[in-house]
């Protein structure tokens, strides 16, 4: 049908890009997860990955709620959390979030 | 003193920074951009202690011994960025622009 034709071109772009942020030096994981905080993808371990997921699905929602409090024609683009052991970056959408954690970079 | 003085010239000069707010883990302001209003410093410095502390809360919940040091929130025309420090934030306003491509 198109629309398992169309997921399967659009999961194979996924999978594409998935390869290239992995493929990065430092890069220690990365997630999909849904709006809702329901992992999708992950290259962590189970426990980890429910972590992460429902961690910064959160941290999401009430960045973007402050972004949008002081303008309410804003909306979050992108966060980062950089601390002394890791980055983590976060990449929100409409429908998912794509999480990667990467060593500090200084 | 004069080492924070040194910092906050830098900070200014830098393209596309449009405020800078030094406030306390209490969100009160101690220096900002001159051109900024009080009104509005305030609001960053609330806004971001509060969103900064949950993001430490998230980081340590990840690892009890690690510690946030910096958070940066981008929205669609401007980020802010937050240096996390024991006792102060300092939160800077910039215009951003995306990277060259190469």
């Amino acid at each position: 049908t198109a629309a398992s034709q169309c997921s399967s071109a659009m999961s194979s772009e996924v999978e594409e890009t998935l390869r290239r942020i992995q493929s990065h030096k430092g890069v220690k994981g990365v997630l999909i997860v849904s709006a809702a905080g329901v992992p999708i993808r992950s290259d962590l371990d189970p426990e980890e990955t429910n972590t992460y997921a429902a961690l910064l699905s959160q941290l999401a929602m009430k960045a973007r709620s402050v972004v949008r409090t002081m303008d309410e024609t804003d909306d979050l683009t992108f966060f980062r959390l950089r601390s002394k052991k890791h980055e983590i970056m976060v990449a929100p959408d409409a429908e998912y979030l794509l999480i990667v954690i990467q060593r500090p970079t200084d | 003193m004069s080492e924070v003085e040194e910092t906050l010239e830098r900070v200014k000069v830098q393209p596309g920074v449009e405020g800078y707010v030094i406030c306390d883990k209490k969100g009160q302001v101690l220096r900002r951009l001159p051109s900024m209003s009080q009104q509005q410093a305030e609001v960053y410095a609330q806004r971001m202690t509060s969103l900064s502390k949950k993001a430490r809360g998230v980081v340590r919940d990840l690892n009890p011994k690690n510690e946030l040091r910096f958070l940066r929130i981008r929205a669609k025309k401007h980020e802010v960025l937050v240096a996390y420090d024991q006792e102060f934030l300092v939160i800077v306003i910039q215009r951003w622009t995306p990277a060259p491509q190469v």
